[in-house]
């Protein structure tokens, strides 16, 4: 790389947050997921918007890419710089800013840690409700630029709804600041909405006006067991046909489950052939009403056992054990290991029963392991393809699996995405699900924000 | 690839393609806390591990630094849903480099050869590390030897000290090593030197077996207990002194019955507690003072904070090391405790650096000084 360049880099960042020892090209060449790599030729490390904004206008100026990156723990290659040039590290811009209870809102920094955002507002009572399960060390603003959501979306929605407004640094360097600490704002186009879930194509998400919620005054987790999978999704249209919604809804296939226990013995989930996981939530009376009517309509689908439990250590246990499910179908079978392809397929709530079964089909018929879990609750599953990786054989058999999952999402009116978001990975889906208008469109709306085509290059399907 | 590179992809090569890279290792890092880049995760140095294994990146003293930087705390393991014993591979790394003399780091060195030359990292002679013991009685043919440690013996010998009179009040008196003492040698091997660990570790089994080893050091306990066997150098009969005194006061053999009156925090050491999974005894034995009220942090037990001074950090890196220790300082500020106790002399040195340069009110003891204030 140009040494004037690097340089100007080191005058706009500082010394000690511009990169290009070999150590730190490799580990930015890739996130979670496997199949693309790509070393950058510099990493920056900025801690404010303006630094952003200085190293935006040297990219703008030299043209050249630049890939912004929160924690890594995207699945879809949408932080693997695959033009090379600048990966923009935002883990170092970690600060809350401002926590405005008057106004039910916090101001943060692009790095701060999910976790570290609800640990902060428990302490006075608040939290913020969309909660990947990677919260224990993805950014707020990785969640925002994948629209990353977890599983109380059900309840409480998507990130998207607590978005109130950002502060974004265009790929020329110009600061927008956009939206604000109202909760409703009807002047012109909602720009920032439309950074959410951008991936990082149109500009730097660089801090984010968050609406935050009071914590419920009670909680409790209840489990209920199947030896048929099927009836636990049959239980999930019940209940949301009975009217009650509760804080989210899992469900664990038998390997999951079996993954679970294998990474925290200590939460022993019956080995059955599924398991609901629910949370409720709200005042005491309440959460009791609503576990017992829950208790009802389990037991009607065939539920073999329900135990729900208001007990705070057993709650957080589940869901830790819960939360990284997904890993740890790793340690199912030795020399398997969990590929993200296909994994977060989102269909229509009533389709869910369909959907389970699909993707058990699919699994029966190629012959290969796929564990079944997810946010039942609204319609969003993250079904585990593993697979011996030194098989070639194995990888060949993925393609198909995948395709098969991604199609039988598309087939009940569903998405091959719902929270994870398109990178490389989806690219080729993005035509086929929004159609070729649509795309046409996205195109032209990223020439508008982006017209040297330097924000993240290679996702999307964005380049014509 | 050199051969002993194969050996590492041979030895964790299906562990290191189960890695999914999903980064849930970054938590409570205490390294990548501070350094911030993903090259310092331990996701990162799994990757560059790999990576070097399979020649994809060459050596660099980048690929030193990031590879040392690393206090073996195993956080990371404990995160790890996929199950990689991420701190092994690490330290497994550290190995093949050492084996193809591109280290340990230069500031490694200076420790290595006084091991070599004295038994103990810090350059005294045997008489000096057995100064503290002068005046300490012990029968010559005690089953039980306490065996100090290089830390405790040179560097703070209060806990020797302590330690020894809390053992004799208990009605134990060990035998005491003085100056044939040697170094445990975990220190070598969690650098990578191995061939050094295997040849002290050999002569210390000589030396030792067929006696219960009592130890202050959590570095030491972990190496005695687990390090020694894996290693297939022989079984140890070794009890951290915090087993000994929480069996002592249950038995009635100890009774700390002076008041102290204060509020106690306790840090877990990582060597004693995700290491050796030793929880409860160090508590117990706390909370059985009289005046004491203890308080638990926020990140305690299997969570614990790292104090940064463990996997030779803090000889490598010591303004890092301070500058975890002071996260953890604060920690134990927000319990309101006036005491942060641990029960290791790395620990215990770590900490009260990082106090004072923090300006921290706390004062920070072995637990053997606590428990040796209560009798």
């Amino acid at each position: 790389m140009d040494p004037s360049f690097l340089q100007k880099l080191v005058d706009s960042v500082g010394e000690e947050n511009v990169s290009t020892r070999e150590v730190d090209l490799y580990s930015y060449s890739t996130d979670v997921s496997v199949r693309y790599r790509h070393l950058p030729d510099v990493v920056v490390r900025p801690k404010d918007v303006e630094q952003i904004s200085r190293v935006m206008k040297i990219a703008n100026d030299h043209q050249i890419p630049v890939t912004p990156r929160g924690a890594g723990s995207g699945v879809a290659g949408g932080a693997v710089p695959v033009r090379g040039g600048i990966v923009i590290d935002l883990t170092g811009m970690d600060k809350i800013l401002e926590v405005d209870l008057a106004n039910q809102c916090v101001v943060v920094q692009a790095g701060v840690v999910h976790q570290d955002l609800n640990d902060k507002l428990a302490k006075s009572g608040y939290f913020f409700p969309p909660d990947p399960s990677s919260n224990k060390m993805c950014t707020l603003g990785g969640q925002i630029a994948v629209s990353g959501s977890g599983p109380h979306a059900v309840k409480y929605g998507g990130t998207r709804n607590y978005v109130l407004g950002l502060t974004i640094v265009l790929p020329d360097g110009y600061i927008l600041r956009t939206g604000g600490k109202t909760i409703k704002r009807q002047v012109g186009y909602n720009l920032a909405q439309l950074f959410v879930g951008s991936e990082g194509t149109l500009g730097i998400i660089a801090e984010a006006i968050l609406r935050i919620m009071p914590l419920p005054e009670w909680k409790a987790v209840v489990l209920a067991a199947y030896d048929n999978i099927e009836n636990a999704a049959h239980t999930v249209n019940e209940i949301l046909g009975n009217k009650m919604i509760p804080a989210s809804m899992e469900l664990l296939d038998n390997s999951a489950i079996k993954a679970v226990n294998q990474y925290r013995p200590q939460l022993k989930l019956p080995d059955v052939d599924g398991i609901l996981m629910l949370e409720l939530d709200g005042s005491k009376e309440d959460v009791k009403l609503q576990a017992q009517s829950i208790e009802r309509i389990c037991g009607k689908n065939q539920a073999l056992s329900v135990q729900w439990s208001d007990d705070p250590k057993r709650r957080t246990e589940l869901w830790e054990g819960r939360s990284v499910v997904g890993a740890a179908t790793s340690r199912l079978m030795e020399k398997y290991a969990r590929i993200y392809e296909g994994e977060d397929i989102t269909v229509p709530i009533a389709k869910v029963v369909d959907a389970v079964k699909g993707v058990r089909a699919i699994s029966k018929r190629r012959g290969i392991p796929i564990i079944t879990f997810g946010h039942i609750g609204d319609g969003n599953l993250h079904p585990a393809v593993i697979i011996d990786k030194k098989d070639p054989e194995h990888w060949k058999t993925l393609d198909s699996v995948v395709e098969e999952i991604q199609e039988l999402a598309l087939s009940l009116g569903g998405t091959v995405s719902g929270e994870h978001g398109v990178g490389i990975l989806r690219a080729k889906y993005i035509e086929r699900e929004n159609g070729p208008v649509a795309l046409a469109l996205m195109r032209q709306i990223k020439r508008v924000f982006d017209p040297h085509g330097i924000m993240n290059p290679g996702k999307l399907d964005l380049e014509e | 690839m050199t051969r002993m590179l194969h050996e590492l992809l041979r030895k964790y090569e299906y562990e290191l393609l189960k890695c999914v890279y999903c980064g849930q290792c970054r938590y409570g890092c205490p390294t990548l806390s501070r350094i911030g880049w993903e090259s310092s995760a331990p996701r990162g140095k799994v990757k560059l591990a790999l990576a070097y294994a399979k020649g994809e990146i060459p050596f660099t003293e980048g690929l030193l630094d990031t590879i040392y930087s690393c206090s073996t705390c195993r956080k990371c393991n404990i995160e790890c849903p996929a199950g990689l014993d991420v701190s092994e591979i690490i330290i497994a790394m550290r190995g093949e480099l050492v084996s193809g003399k591109l280290a340990p780091p230069s500031s490694h060195l200076k420790n290595v050869e006084s091991i070599r030359a004295h038994s103990n990292p810090y350059g005294q002679s045997r008489e000096q590390r057995a100064a503290w013991a002068q005046g300490v009685l012990a029968k010559g043919n005690s089953d039980e030897i306490y065996f100090a440690g290089c830390t405790p013996s040179i560097k703070t010998p209060e806990i020797a000290t302590s330690s020894t009179a809390i053992l004799s009040t208990s009605g134990i008196s060990p035998l005491l090593m003085r100056e044939k003492e040697n170094c445990c040698a975990g220190f070598l091997l969690r650098i990578g030197c191995r061939s050094d660990f295997e040849r002290i570790a050999q002569e210390n089994v000589e030396k030792l077996k067929g006696r219960r080893l009592i130890v202050s050091c959590a570095g030491c306990y972990k190496t005695f207990k687990g390090d020694y066997r894996e290693a297939g150098i022989g079984e140890m009969d070794v009890a951290h002194l915090t087993h000994v005194l929480s069996d002592a006061i249950d038995n009635g053999r100890l009774r700390p019955n002076r008041s102290i009156g204060t509020t106690v925090t306790y840090h877990d050491p990582c060597h004693l507690g995700r290491h050796c999974s030793v929880y409860e005894p160090p508590r117990n034995v706390i909370s059985k003072l009289r005046g004491v009220k203890l308080v638990e942090m926020k990140n305690s037990k299997q969570q614990a904070r790292c104090c940064g001074a463990g996997g030779g950090l803090k000889s490598a890196f010591p303004r890092m090391a301070l500058d975890i220790g002071e996260d953890r300082i604060r920690e134990a500020e927000d319990t309101g405790a006036s005491i942060l106790v641990s029960a290791c002399p790395f620990c215990k040195i770590n900490l009260r650096d990082a106090a004072q340069r923090a300006g921290s009110s706390l004062e920070v003891l072995d637990i053997s000084e606590l428990v040796h204030r209560a009798i």
